[in-house]
């Protein structure tokens, strides 16, 4: 890893005096050696950077190190960017401290709530080279941005415009990336959509781009969330295949296996260009024309700009399409919006009048016996959300959302809310009998979303799609899973804790999906495939599931492949082309070689 | 495909003997008995694959109005090769949800090995059938057995070790389609449906003070959904009372539905208002998204939320000086409180105040 650290004389703008000091800033997620700290790039759009958090378990992890060039020897002002994540009247659980040059600064960091440089202390450096570490003081999710060490004694911007404008000038930043790189397709999100879609277009000869944020591939299907696939095959068994998994239990480490099968599949095409740890920031537009779409590395910041005459956004919070203006939906429509009443279900269903409550996000765990006592913290700080509940691992009814918190907005705070739902839960566990040698095999990190924003489409796929079975001449996908509908258990009983949710089942025979669904209305040359395709809040309840939007991706591949061939929009497949769409679409059932790659 | 058998003499011998009034059923959850000045009058005739033959659903009334709903039903049980004949009789409320159960006279429940209940087993299965969130809700009648651990000699229903774990806990042990089938129709769409629908179809000034009279929580919901503009003049205290205490679900309908002409009164506004504090997190908020979309809003309204900030959490608390920011006047004590927030050490957001520069 190659450490960023930007060595620079204050005279940016956010300094009211001219002055006339040295400053360095180490942003945290580029450590060349990052220890027992992960690098969580999951809310960059909201506070601006990924981090490094310690995620331990609540056992503290190793120290975190790099080291940087000091020019002049002098006493230096250290900050933190940091936060408290479970602020009150406790300690706080997230503690670490900073050594720098050998020096342990006095200040406990990570106490205070909300993003903001923490004070960490003064030290006197001398010139050459200088080991920084991060020190973990608990093993519960300390979390530091990044490090600034100034010879001026006052703090840089805490959040929003000013600190990234102040990043990028102390960066020295282009406005453009350094960077750039011409595809046929790009595919931002490796999920089970978005590597079926690179796989299926990929095989007809594109040259393609796959960029996913994490070091593997998946998505809520990882290693790193292990959420099993569910759904049928519809045309595309082969490609799919290459990249489900096994019917496994939530959560369960069998997830690794399917995920080397996955990758394997992936790489094999020479004419997939894959991303990993690319994290997309940007789509540039021309009109209504994406003509590029920007991703940083997540930890070392290089950047590039991907250039391509069309995208496929299974970012899954339907990011692409944000960014380039895309008309999208977000909540619960009206039940009379699109005609979705369940009647036995009524509110929890489909409301009356529209709301923000969308189908909530789940973070999994585990726990193992251990040999012997395993010995476990007091965590005060977990008690007012996991309240009396008792449990020794995640499901999928571990699930929260809640109408104050937005699922791509609010995302950190959904995630360490789950966080302590799951320390806390636990900590009630081992006080029962039998839980003394209990202990963590496993928590994600991430959190693994059900829903978020939708990007509209020419056709918006509604619950009627599903109870008339309706077909269409550009059936693409089918799916036979019942529309399975969650909401929150404390809706019915505002005792039950805020994170269990509870399913409503709508059994059905098969029913399809539109390809008008798959790009959409106002971007010209912008696919969608995966949960941000284009549905109301009921219609995506049954095709949410990663073999069904695996199908969306492979159907967005294949008309890729159209539009390649004949220069044109993802609309005009449809208007155009469908006939010829729809056979290569039916070959895929046949389809046994792959084919000759680029 | 294996052929069923239908074991259907015993129907043909013996058929449905009605119970003689008073009615005690076996577990009834409402909060009276049975008594035999109850008329009954039918409701409709239903039929569902699994019937044997349609069942009659009866509506149960004492003088002063409908009470419950109630059908003797006669269905075939099965597993992949045999199947027999389940006699019961279920109770629903008046917005069809599940109350209770009684057997059928001359036929106890067994379970698939012809062993009949024990009381244990009764009650087990009537906590599984007051259980709406049951695990059985989301399996296929294929996905009960662990295929794999049953043995060529079990009889199925018998085969508990072989019933898939997660399943086990929640049915009667030996009864596993029987409990199957019985959830499924306790929790039948179409009979709520139909039950429902007859309710509303009675409804008039009477039942609904019934319905808000009752310590049901279906039933004040489902009064509210049927409120008419007017309804919510006659029946002030009913649906304040329900926005205290009542379920989240119902106080956030109220919320959200609400008409124009009562919210914008400024008693109204004060008096939901006032109660903010003991609201559950998601009303709390569809009532500052209410109090955002309101152009006339009470100052003293806005002040009584101002009296708990410290129970917001943070967009909420966000969300409120938002909407404070937007107003020309504000009363003395709702300043006050939040500069007296923005010291309070305790409160966690207090630095949001920061970005607020008209109150410092």
């Amino acid at each position: 890893m190659i450490a960023r650290i930007f060595y620079f004389l204050l005279i940016s703008n956010f300094l009211v005096h001219f002055t006339n000091s040295q400053s360095i800033l180490i942003e945290a997620e580029s450590f060349d050696d990052a220890g027992g700290w992960v690098v969580d790039p999951q809310f960059v759009e909201q506070m601006g950077s990924p981090y490094l958090m310690a995620h331990g378990m609540g056992t503290p992890v190793a120290n975190s190190k790099t080291s940087f060039l000091v020019d002049h020897a002098e006493e230096y002002h250290v900050w933190v960017r940091s936060k408290n994540w479970a602020p009150g009247e406790w300690e706080a659980p997230g503690r670490f401290k900073l050594a720098v040059g050998g020096h342990t600064l006095p200040e406990t960091l990570g106490q205070t709530p909300g993003w903001s440089w923490e004070y960490a202390g003064k030290v006197r450096l001398n010139s050459g080279d200088t080991e920084i570490e991060l020190v973990d003081l608990t093993g519960f999710n300390g979390r530091c941005d990044a490090i600034y060490l100034s010879t001026d004694e006052r703090t840089p911007p805490n959040a929003g415009a000013e600190l990234a404008t102040w990043r990028k000038e102390v960066s020295k930043e282009a406005a453009i990336p350094e960077e750039s790189l011409q595809f046929d397709l790009v595919v931002v999100g490796g999920g089970i959509a978005g590597c079926a879609s690179a796989i299926a277009a990929a095989e007809q000869g594109l040259k393609v781009a796959l960029i996913h944020d994490r070091p593997v591939l998946g998505g809520n299907a990882s290693s790193e969330i292990r959420v099993h696939t569910l759904g049928i095959y519809g045309h595309f068994e082969r490609i799919l295949r290459m990249l489900d998994t096994e019917h496994y239990p939530n959560g369960s480490p069998e997830a690794y296996k399917d995920e080397i099968k996955r990758h394997e599949n992936v790489e094999k095409y020479d004419n997939i260009h894959l991303f990993t740890n690319w994290r997309a920031y940007d789509a540039n537009t021309e009109g209504n024309r994406i003509t590029s779409v920007d991703a940083r590395h997540t930890s070392e910041g290089k950047r590039i700009r991907f250039v391509a005459p069309r995208f496929v956004d299974s970012t899954g919070d339907g990011w692409i399409g944000y960014w380039a203006g895309a008309d999208f939906m977000y909540g619960r429509e009206a039940v009379d919006t699109y005609g979705e009443a369940y009647e036995e279900w009524g509110e929890l269903w489909s409301p009356k009048e529209s709301d923000d409550f969308v189908m909530g996000s789940s973070v999994l765990w585990r726990t193992k016996k251990s040999d012997s006592k395993a010995d476990f913290p007091a965590v005060p700080w977990a008690e007012e959300v996991a309240q009396s509940h008792e449990a020794t691992e995640g499901t999928w009814k571990w699930e929260l959302s809640r109408l104050d918190l937005h699922q791509i907005e609010d995302a950190e705070e959904i995630r360490d809310r789950m966080l302590k739902a799951i320390y806390g839960s636990f900590a009630n566990a081992k006080k029962l009998e039998g839980g003394e040698d209990l202990e963590f095999e496993w928590i994600s990190y991430l959190v693994g979303k059900r829903e978020s924003r939708r990007l509209e489409g020419d056709y918006i796929f509604t619950f009627n799609d599903v109870t008339e079975q309706r077909k269409f001449p550009d059936s693409v996908v089918m799916e036979t899973r019942e529309v399975d509908v969650h909401y929150q258990q404390n809706l019915m009983d505002e005792d039950k804790p805020d994170f269990l949710s509870e399913a409503i089942f709508y059994k059905t025979p098969k029913y399809y999906i539109p390809y008008r669904s798959l790009y959409s209305k106002n971007i010209e040359n912008l696919f969608m495939a995966g949960r941000n395709f284009s549905c109301s809040h009921i219609g995506l309840g049954g095709p949410r599931v990663m073999r069904t939007t695996g199908q969306m991706g492979a159907a967005v591949g294949i008309a890729a492949v159209i539009c390649d061939k004949y220069g044109i929009d993802p609309r005009e497949v449809y208007t155009d082309h469908l006939e010829e769409y729809m056979s290569l679409i039916e070959a895929q059932k046949t389809y046994n070689t792959i084919a000759p790659k680029k | 495909m294996k052929r069923r058998r239908l074991l259907w003499i015993l129907v043909i011998t013996m058929g449905i003997v009605q119970k003689d009034e008073p009615e005690i059923p076996m577990y009834f959850d409402l909060p009276f008995q049975v008594g035999e000045s109850f008329s009954r009058s039918i409701v409709g005739e239903l039929m569902e694959d699994d019937f044997f033959a349609p069942i009659t659903i009866e509506l149960v009334s004492d003088k002063e109005s409908p009470k419950f709903y109630t059908s003797d039903i006669k269905t075939t049980v099965c597993d992949d090769e045999i199947c027999e004949i389940m006699y019961i009789k279920l109770y629903w409320d008046l917005v069809g949800e599940y109350v209770g159960y009684d057997t059928v006279s001359h036929h106890p429940l067994t379970k698939f090995d012809h062993e009949p209940f024990t009381k244990t087993d009764y009650a087990r299965l009537h906590e599984l059938l007051q259980n709406e969130g049951s695990i059985l809700k989301f399996k296929k009648k294929e996905e009960l057995i662990d295929k794999e651990k049953v043995k060529a000699s079990d009889v199925v229903d018998g085969t508990t070790g072989a019933t898939a774990l997660e399943i086990k806990e929640e049915v009667v042990e030996g009864a596993l389609y029987s409990s199957y089938t019985l959830w499924h129709l306790a929790y039948n769409g179409k009979i709520k449906n139909r039950l429902t629908g007859k309710t509303q179809s009675l409804l008039d000034k009477k039942l609904i003070k019934y319905l808000l009279n009752s310590n049901r929580t279906g039933y004040k919901l489902f009064a509210f959904q049927n409120f008419q503009e007017d309804d919510y003049i006659t029946y002030k205290e009913y649906w304040l009372s329900s926005l205290e205490n009542d379920i989240p679900l119902t106080r956030k309908y109220i919320i959200k539905n609400l008409p124009e002409r009562i919210w914008t009164t400024a008693s109204v506004q004060e008096a939901v208002c006032k109660m903010f504090t003991s609201y559950d997190v998601n009303t709390r908020t569809y009532l500052l998204n209410k109090l955002e979309e309101t152009v006339q809003l009470s100052s003293k309204a806005l002040e009584y939320i101002s009296n708990d900030l410290t129970q917001m959490n943070r967009n909420q608390f966000r969300h409120y000086l938002d909407i404070l920011s937007k107003r020309d006047t504000l009363t003395e004590l709702t300043l006050a409180n939040i500069r007296k927030a923005a010291d309070d050490k305790s409160f966690k957001y207090a630095y949001l105040i920061e970005d607020y520069e008209w109150i410092n």
